[in-house]
């Protein structure tokens, strides 16, 4: 690929924000236990049929009676649903997963439902492409051939370890203590798995939607879309050419030929209030079904882009927002970082830490009465509560208001603040960011992808995007990316840094790299 | 640093190698993929020179693929841990040095809490372990240090601690990214990547003594025999 996406638009003058820098940023805080009651509620709305309880097995590792399932692995090691269940190995895609000296294999019903083959393709990368240990390959390369499984063969193998050819199962593959209505609901479940296509790819297209929201410049708008459209013609391009000349097959290519797909962009522009965006959203997916959204680009609240994807299943991949959604977190929505809610967290932490300021202090937080300050004042005042919170004071502002040099004064005057807290900075995007963590998504995606050959799994996609986050080329706007399963947010931490000022002409950090 | 493999099942492996070895072979015939022999050729060819190498996995590499067959294999070696400090699941900056330091043996694991296949396993296995030492339990020290430490918070940490029902003395510990990985590196446990981790338990009896590397998974009962024979030496 050229490398002119990304430097397409340095002619723009980089646009600093010092008032958001001045202040780092902010957090709406639900305790974490709401996600689990919100899943737990969904679930027993859905309680009753076979495979609902035989998903609450496999991805929860609870049984319909409400107790953890309960099983032996390594032989005589007794762990429950709690500790891990079969989406923990097999993954919610069931496509397995490959972890350490660990081969997990797809128990996709595609793959129970069929002898056992063996697949160059799809074992590609996890013979060639990943330092494994001699034993790992060489346990993916043996084909342990065995015929497809029945209802019964199933029950064999989950209750005695026991394939259908009678081969004794690696001790890995936990010997589970299951009802017979117990193995019925989580056959009917294996029946489901990863069987039906997914919306958004026939057999030559694949569909991505990528979505700008109201309030966004023109300028940033173009900073992404010019290197969406770059990356999407280069790769389409790249696979024109090998798709070219298909008797020369260098490089294994003939393997993946069912794998290529030409790439198609659809940009969904969201107008108006917030509130109508849901139904935008859902008109547009309508008209076109996509695979994934792919990075993205908002002003305030990303809420209802957010739970677009949950409610679709439909993977959404690292938006320029600085309002992810941080609790409960999602499914199907990865993020950079927690945005203005993990600078307002490393903010309280960085105050609780100096010398018991926030004790001794007065902390006045000044804000407009609109989500990118209310958002993070929360957060904020969430993190320092029962730490000097009662000395934390809030100061909103009309959204119009002028902030005039006397407004200052006689803020001060009143609050006599020792710290003042400021969350009136735009978003922080300058156009290099905004350029380069596109450029970044879209690699992370194509690879991703890669990864999939031709099983294109919602969930396996985003289970390989965890898996392929920490190898990526970090573009260097964060320091340290990564994910792991469950895991939704690559950069965990913040930086507080000084203004550029008289003395020194450009940012600089203050201390170290905080993780709240 | 000093290696020495012992090959107390000697007799098993050499049976295990014929079996394995053809079954490899067989299953590599029916494929018939002749382009990629070459490559195969190649990535054999590599690993052949990584078994050579002094160090690293000299000796349970090779071990491993003669038996072809998830088990663990064991190797005694003597470490330099890094000269730095973490933090404990209740935020407490601990010296690794006093950590490993301990007088009494010391298990220890490389695992992270969001990983999904064989950290639950590893740490079942020192959790049914430790109900299985009984008294002695009371002089052994367990430590599990979380390779993905931006993500494992001490409060999570904690989290999974209470999800194993683990006990006083285990220490779960975090610390900054270039720590945890100067912490791997000295104990050739360092993948590059978390998801690339291998399933690695460390034994040693008493403070400045070799430590003994088992290399895969195994039963809580092999497990604890090891270490008792090794207190016991
Ligand atoms: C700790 C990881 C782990 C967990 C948890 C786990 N499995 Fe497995 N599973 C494995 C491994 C490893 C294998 C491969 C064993 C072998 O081939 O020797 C396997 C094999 C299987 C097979 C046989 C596949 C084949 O092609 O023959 C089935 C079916 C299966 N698992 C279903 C399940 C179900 C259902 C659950 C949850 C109730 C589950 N597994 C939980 C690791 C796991």
């Amino acid at each position: 690929m050229t490398s002119s996406p990304t430097t397409k638009h340095t002619h723009f003058s980089r646009r600093l924000s010092p008032t958001r820098a001045l202040v780092f940023l902010f957090l709406i805080l639900i305790p974490a236990t709401r996600a689990f009651v919100v899943s737990s509620t969904a679930q027993s709305a859905r309680a009753g049929s076979d495979v609902e309880s035989g998903e609450r097995i496999y991805r929860e590792g609870i049984l319909p009676s409400g107790q953890p399932v309960r099983a032996t692995v390594q032989g005589d090691i007794k762990l429950e649903g709690t500790q891990f269940n079969c989406a923990s190995c097999h993954r919610r895609s069931g496509f397995g997963s490959s972890e350490g000296a660990a081969y997990v294999p797809p128990i996709s019903w595609r793959a129970l439902s069929h002898e056992r083959e063996l697949r160059r393709a799809d074992l590609f990368r996890k013979l060639y492409q990943e330092a494994q240990p001699t034993r790992f390959r060489a346990r993916v390369r043996d084909p342990r051939v065995r015929p497809a499984y029945t209802d019964e063969t199933l029950a064999a193998a989950l209750r005695e370890g026991k394939d259908p050819s009678g081969r004794e199962l690696d001790p890995l593959m936990p010997r589970y203590e299951l009802s017979d209505g117990d193995v019925r609901d989580l056959v009917a479940y294996l029946k489901t798995l990863s069987a039906a296509p997914a919306p958004g790819v026939d057999k030559s297209r694949i569909h991505f939607a990528t979505v700008v929201t109201q309030g966004v410049s023109p300028e940033e708008r173009r900073a992404m879309l010019d290197v969406m459209d770059a990356y999407f013609r280069w790769k389409n391009a790249d696979t024109a050419r090998m798709l070219q000349r298909p008797g020369v097959s260098p490089l294994y290519k003939e393997d993946f030929y069912g794998a290529y797909r030409e790439w198609v962009l659809h940009v969904w522009e969201l107008k108006g209030p917030p509130a109508t965006w849901p139904g935008q959203l859902q008109r547009y997916y309508r008209e076109q079904p996509v695979f994934a959204l792919l990075s993205g680009i908002g002003a305030g609240s990303w809420q209802p882009v957010h739970d677009f994807c949950e409610r679709e299943a439909v993977p959404c991949l690292f938006p320029h927002t600085d309002l992810p959604v941080v609790s409960p977190t999602g499914d199907y929505s990865l993020y950079f970082s927690k945005g203005l809610i993990v600078e307002a967290e490393a903010l309280a932490q960085r105050l609780r830490d100096e010398t018991g300021a926030a004790r001794a202090t007065r902390i006045v937080q000044v804000y407009r009465d609109a989500v990118t300050g209310l958002a993070p004042a929360r957060a904020l005042r969430h993190a320092l509560r029962g730490d000097g919170a009662t000395r934390l004071r809030d100061r909103v502002i009309e959204n119009n208001r002028e902030l005039t040099p006397a407004f200052w004064k006689s803020l001060i005057k009143e609050e006599r603040p020792s710290v003042l807290v400021l969350w009136l900075g735009q978003s922080d995007f300058s156009y290099e960011r905004i350029q380069i963590n596109t450029y970044f998504a879209l690699y992370v995606a194509e690879h991703s992808l890669t990864r999939l050959v031709e099983n294109f799994s919602r969930e396996y996609f985003i289970e390989s995007v965890e898996h392929e986050m920490e190898g990526s080329p970090n573009p260097g706007i964060f320091p340290h990316l990564s994910l792991g399963p469950g895991q939704r947010f690559a950069s965990k931490g913040s930086y507080i840094v000084r203004l550029p000022g008289e003395t020194k002409a450009e940012r600089e950090t203050a201390g170290d790299w905080i993780i709240p | 640093m000093t290696r020495r493999r012992e090959n107390r099942r000697d007799a098993q492996l050499k049976k295990e190698k014929t079996d394995d070895g053809s079954r490899v072979r067989a299953s590599w015939f029916a494929f018939r993929l002749c382009a990629l022999a070459s490559a195969l050729l190649a990535l054999w060819g590599a690993s052949e020179v990584r078994a050579q190498q002094p160090g690293a996995h000299q000796g349970h590499e090779q071990h491993a693929r003669e038996t072809a067959r998830p088990h663990y294999t064991r190797t005694v070696s003597s470490y330099t841990p890094p000269d730095v400090t973490l933090l404990d699941m209740n935020g407490t900056r601990v010296p690794l040095s006093s950590a490993l330091g301990y007088d009494g043996p010391v298990l220890l694991q490389f695992i992270f809490t969001t990983c999904p296949t064989i950290c639950p396993v590893m740490t079942g296995t020192l959790a049914a372990a430790q109900n299985k030492f009984g008294p002695e339990l009371e002089k052994i020290r367990l430590i599990s240090i979380s390779i993905d430490p931006e993500q494992d918070t001490p409060e999570r940490l904690q989290e999974y601690a209470r999800k194993f029902k683990a006990k006083g003395r285990w220490l779960f510990l975090t610390g900054k990214l270039d720590d945890i990985v100067a912490v791997q590196r000295a104990f050739d446990a360092y993948r590059g990547n978390k998801m690339r981790h291998e399933p690695i338990t460390f034994l040693r009896a008493s403070p400045g003594e070799n430590w003994l590397r088992l290399d895969g998974l195994m039963s809580a009962t092999e497990l604890v025999a090891e270490c008792r024979r090794l207190i016991a030496r």
